[in-house]
């Protein structure tokens, strides 16, 4: 790109970003409106002192272990589900599947198809944001540990399953085509010929969606379902925000703690 | 297994690998594929064995044509086959054990191919032993493939092809990337093996001696063309000198 161009280019982002914030009706003078200052003021100044003891003199401990006990199970159903249709649909999804099949003409019609309805069922799948699946299933299922369950894995497979498909279509085709020689079917070819060449990479990134996954478990509390988000959004809206932080830390600790166990495993089995 | 190229063209983008090929290969035939660089030799074992489509004519394999087979019947005829690639087609992160293993997919249901997979029975893994021994390195049979010389990998890919229990055998360059002796080992046993089952054998290599000794019949490959297709004794070191030769002009 040369410079004039980079320039317009520049000028037409500014531009762009005034324009959004006047149809936005953004006033920086709200920021600094006493009001807000004095809530700003007081909830991160709750942040130095959380506390263990409720409102009415109760301890917090059986709220903090009920919520970072649905938020981790949600987290883990949700994925254990997203990893069934991720890996089903990554499978229909890789461009290779049936492509190295060299019969007739019928079953490459065939394969195009399939592998162009799960990419469509894909799109579909991540489109729709978790909450909002879980607004769907809420007005369906009720508040059932089955729409927390549901509203994760529908997205979640759905990203599963579109990124571990890219990763199986850049594999090393060497040994899949080996094994097509040797009269192997589709699916046979791909889990002993292409998921063994990539499976490093396929597990780190089901781990970083496990880390997402958590976190947006625990965003399903604000719908009512009891994780921590749950307890986040009583306490915030009772203005009792030292509790408020007392979540939020426990939250960022079980992030952390994920973090420091998949980093281990990773060292572990010595992956990148 | 009998194969039979008819009039068979690979065009590629840029190059016309095949051009206008008719041979046939009878049942039990031993046959060496010479030729230089980029002759075409890996595109016509490709043919033969269903990995690469003709852009034209037609490829019989026991009277069938492949492209007009259902997809059923495809896989039982490449099940016949043992190929050993070029660039062996193994999966490094796996174990010799399982590379091998892999030679039988095409006769495993899915609880088998798992089963071969994680925990294979005792038999199969003595058979496995058994044919790691033919290749000479049965001391490897846990060891990761990707731990493993060059060299040993081409062996493990033998093995696979042999424990394929194949009808017919397609070896490409199979002898590149070990020593003299164990070159000479290993067609060897490629050649005493086929004759033993009464396999057919086309096996592509670049050494005169060897393919001269080992196989009654040559097939020269230049520039996608059929130089010549003779009886061994026929083949003369000056038109093998001749095929390699750098600048000869293609009549
Ligand atoms: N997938 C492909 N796409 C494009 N061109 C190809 C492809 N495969 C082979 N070719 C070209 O076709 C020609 C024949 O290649 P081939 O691999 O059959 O030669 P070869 O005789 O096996 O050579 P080598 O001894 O180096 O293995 C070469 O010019 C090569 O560049
Ligand atoms: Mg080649």
């Amino acid at each position: 790109m040369t410079w004039y161009r980079r320039r317009t280019v520049l000028l037409f982002m500014a531009l762009a970003g005034l324009g959004a914030g006047f149809y936005l009706g953004l006033d920086p003078r709200t920021l600094v409106e006493p009001r807000t200052l004095r809530v700003l003021a007081d909830f991160f100044g709750a942040s130095f002192k959380p506390t263990l003891i409720a409102a009415d003199g109760h301890s917090l401990w059986p709220a903090i272990w009920s919520g970072l006990l649905a938020t981790a199970s949600f987290a883990a159903a949700g994925m254990s589900l997203a990893i069934v249709f991720g890996a089903g649909l990554s499978f229909l999804a890789t461009s290779g599947w049936w492509d190295g099949e060299r019969a007739g003409r019928y079953h490459r019609f065939l394969g195009a198809t399939v592998t162009a309805a799960a990419r469509a069922l894909i799109a579909a799948m991540r489109s729709v944001h978790e909450l909002l699946w879980a607004m769907l299933f809420l007005a369906a299922f009720g508040l059932s540990p089955i729409t927390g369950v549901i509203a994760l894995a529908i997205p979640y497979g759905g990203t599963l399953a579109k990124v571990w498909s890219e990763i199986l279509d850049e594999a090393p085709q060497d040994a899949a085509n080996a094994l097509r020689a040797a009269g192997g079917s589709p699916v046979q070819v791909w889990f002993l010929g292409l998921v063994p060449r990539v499976a490093d990479d396929l597990a780190s990134y089901g781990f970083y969606r496990f880390e997402c996954a958590l976190r947006s478990s625990a965003v399903l509390g604000f719908l009512g379902l009891p994780t921590l988000g749950y307890h986040v959004s009583l306490s915030f809206d009772n203005l009792l925000y030292r509790e408020t932080w007392t979540f939020l830390y426990i939250l960022f600790g079980l992030i952390v703690a994920v973090e420091l166990w998949s980093s281990v495993l990773r060292k572990r089995r010595g992956w990148a | 297994m009998r194969f039979e190229l008819e009039h068979a063209s690979v065009r590629y983008p840029r190059i016309l690998a095949l051009d206008n090929v008719s041979l046939s290969i009878a049942s039990g035939e031993r046959v060496a594929l010479v030729g230089p660089s980029g002759a075409g030799k890996t595109t016509l074992l490709g043919l033969l064995h269903g990995g690469v489509r003709p852009s034209a004519g037609t490829v019989r394999v026991d009277d069938r044509v492949l492209g007009e087979m259902s997809m059923k019947d495809l896989r039982a005829t490449r099940l016949a086959m043992g190929f050993v690639p070029q660039s062996f087609g193994l999966v490094p992160e796996s174990r010799v054990l399982q590379n091998v293993a892999a030679g039988r997919v095409g006769t495993r249901n899915w609880f088998g191919t798992l089963r071969d997979f994680l925990a294979p029975s005792r038999d199969t893994v003595r058979e496995i032993h058994e044919t790691l021994e033919r290749v000479g390195i049965s001391e490897k049979l846990y060891e990761r493939v990707d731990t493993l010389s060059g060299g040993q990998q081409q062996r493990v890919a033998v093995a696979r092809a042999l424990f394929q229990k194949p009808r017919s055998l397609l070896a490409d360059e199979p002898i590149s990337s070990v020593d003299p002796s164990r070159a000479r080992a290993t067609v060897g046993l490629l050649s005493d093996l086929a004759q033993e089952r009464e396999l057919t054998l086309l096996v592509s290599l670049h050494q005169y001696e060897l393919a001269r000794e080992l196989f009654p019949r040559l097939i020269g490959l230049r520039e996608g063309r059929v130089h010549f297709d003779s009886p061994s004794s026929k083949v003369s070191e000056s038109m093998f000198r001749d095929l390699y030769e750098l600048d000869v002009t293609s009549s």
